[in-house]
């Protein structure tokens, strides 16, 4: 079984058809970009693959493993939510939490209040991220590349085995971006499932893996990426 | 549990720190809607229990006829004992009437002017409970004025019943007011629970996001409902107090309510608040950040 799946999956709000009929499955380990213009579906796309949203017609589907909280072998969106981290292009930091307490509150969601075992979690996240010793800084001290990657150190916490990221770089110089798509290359090289919306070609040219674009919520290609991918596909 | 418990704690502490004017001036708005109704509960209290007072002192008394024999007294007696409602009864004979009554006026020149002893003999009758009310002692004089060898009966039941008429009309003064004060708890809390939502609004709908529950997303603010509320009670009560205290004498005074209704005015405030609190939550529109 595929680890998540749109199956004839559409969105609409009001008249606006967002998404239309897109059917879509990822595996464990995948890294997949998102393409397309401003309005083509890509945000809608991710937001139903995070379950943040239900479609309007078609479905979602993720296998929930061996995630806790089972109940009859049905799991709660709001438990599978959380098999899912989440990067936007906005920090999403919380200001009146240290870069520590904003990561230690995924453990926290996920259940996890033992002090010791959520810093046997946050330290080597701190380590990978690169921001060993801004822990105790508000974000209003951090740099954006550092919020970001405080932030990905936060959804990475709960250990995910999907991670959507919606223009993880759009906010940050080149150098900035490098280090965070090193850092999600490092973390799908892992076994989770990267899923990245962005505008950045000149990435998914050199990063191999899986390139959906979409237009105008279609889905108009599902390719190799990292292959010299045409700038402009066939209409 | 525990420590969900202490994530709760920390956030209503950290949420009361950094919007401390907000809550300060929702702690003083519900305050002043609470202190209105408490002094109307003192007022109800008050007069409550000066009715109390009159039916308790409540006595029908039973004058009797000239020249009774003691067979005629104690059959009158056990006329007047059987009607219903009569708790207990006296016999006031007619020495004992006169000096009761020169004792009371303490004047002797109005004494010699009365001359001989003009005053009846009497039975006192005190109603039982459930019959110290006007009606019930307009009964029992009814019963008494038809007993063989009565000449007269008397009684104060009209003040009684004025008395009634007050404190039910205070009362239900008392629950429209009380209506209004629990609606105006409920927009106030409600309110600010809604304006210091607002203000961390991007924080809950991350937490949302990452799939937060009941703990990270109503319960702080429950319960900081409830904490305003509470407080502001608490302090409605500091500041009846003192008013009663040191600005109202003399007549104005009133008897401060007992400790057992004050802990329920305290208990039913922090729950008003916690129902504000919570309708200004749930009623929050979702929104997923992406």
């Amino acid at each position: 079984m595929a680890l998540i799946r749109l199956d004839h999956a559409s969105k609409s709000y009001g008249d606006r058809i967002a998404l239309s009929d897109v059917t879509l499955s990822f595996e464990p380990g995948e890294w997949v970009f998102v393409l397309g213009p401003s309005g083509a579906g890509k945000s809608t796309l991710l937001r139903l693959l995070a379950l943040a949203e239900k479609p309007t017609s078609g479905k979602v589907e993720v296998d929930p493993g061996d995630v806790p909280g089972r109940h009859g072998g049905r799991v709660s969106s709001r438990r599978m939510r959380r098999l899912i981290g989440v990067l936007g292009q906005e920090f999403r930091l919380l200001s009146d939490r240290t870069a520590y307490e904003n990561i230690a509150l995924a453990c926290q969601i996920s259940g996890i209040w033992d002090p010791m075992e959520i810093r046997e979690r946050v330290n080597p996240l701190l380590d990978q991220m690169g921001i060993r010793g801004k822990e105790s800084l508000y974000p209003t001290d951090l740099s954006a590349g550092e919020k970001q990657r405080v932030a990905l150190a936060r959804a990475m916490a709960r250990r995910p085995r999907i991670l959507v990221a919606d223009e993880p770089t759009g906010n940050l110089d080149s150098a900035a971006a490098g280090q965070i798509f090193a850092i999600l290359r490092e973390i799908g090289a892992r076994g989770t499932l990267i899923l990245v919306a962005t505008h950045a070609e000149d990435w998914v040219r050199r990063h191999p893996g899986r390139a959906i674009r979409l237009e105008r919520g279609l889905l108009r290609a599902d390719e190799p990426a990292g292959q010299g991918l045409p700038e402009v596909l066939p209409r | 549990m525990m420590a969900s418990g202490r994530y709760i704690l920390r956030e209503l502490w950290r949420g009361l720190v950094q919007h401390r004017t907000l809550l300060l001036t929702s702690v003083l708005s519900m305050a002043s809607i609470l202190l209105i109704f408490l002094f109307f509960l003192m007022i109800i209290q008050s007069v409550s229990h000066y009715t109390d007072h009159l039916e308790s002192r409540e006595e029908v008394s039973v004058f009797l006829n000239e020249g009774l024999s003691a067979s005629d007294l104690a059959q009158v007696q056990a006329s007047l004992q059987a009607i219903p409602g009569v708790g207990s009864l006296r016999y006031v004979s007619k020495e004992e009437a006169w000096a009761s009554f020169r004792e009371d006026v303490a004047d002797e020149a109005l004494i010699q002017a009365v001359g001989t002893n003009p005053l009846p003999a009497s039975f006192v009758l005190r109603p039982g409970p459930g019959y110290r009310t006007a009606d019930g002692v307009r009964a029992i004089a009814r019963e008494a004025e038809t007993v063989a060898h009565v000449e007269d009966v008397r009684y104060a039941g009209e003040w009684v019943l004025r008395a009634e008429q007050v404190v039910r009309t205070l009362t239900q003064i008392g629950a429209v007011i009380g209506i209004i004060v629990v609606l105006g708890v409920l927009f106030v809390v409600g309110a600010t629970t809604r304006l210091s939502v607002q203000t961390r609004l991007d924080s809950i709908h991350l937490i949302r996001s990452l799939g937060g529950g009941f703990v990270f997303n109503e319960a702080p603010y429950l319960l900081e409902g409830f904490v305003l509320a509470s407080l502001s009670s608490l302090l409605t009560i500091v500041v009846a107090r003192f008013l009663n205290d040191s600005l109202a004498e003399g007549l104005f005074r009133l008897e401060f309510l007992p400790t057992s209704t004050l802990a329920l005015f305290v208990g039913v405030s922090g729950l008003l608040g916690l129902l504000g609190s919570w309708i200004a939550v749930v009623t929050l529109p979702r929104k997923w950040l992406l």
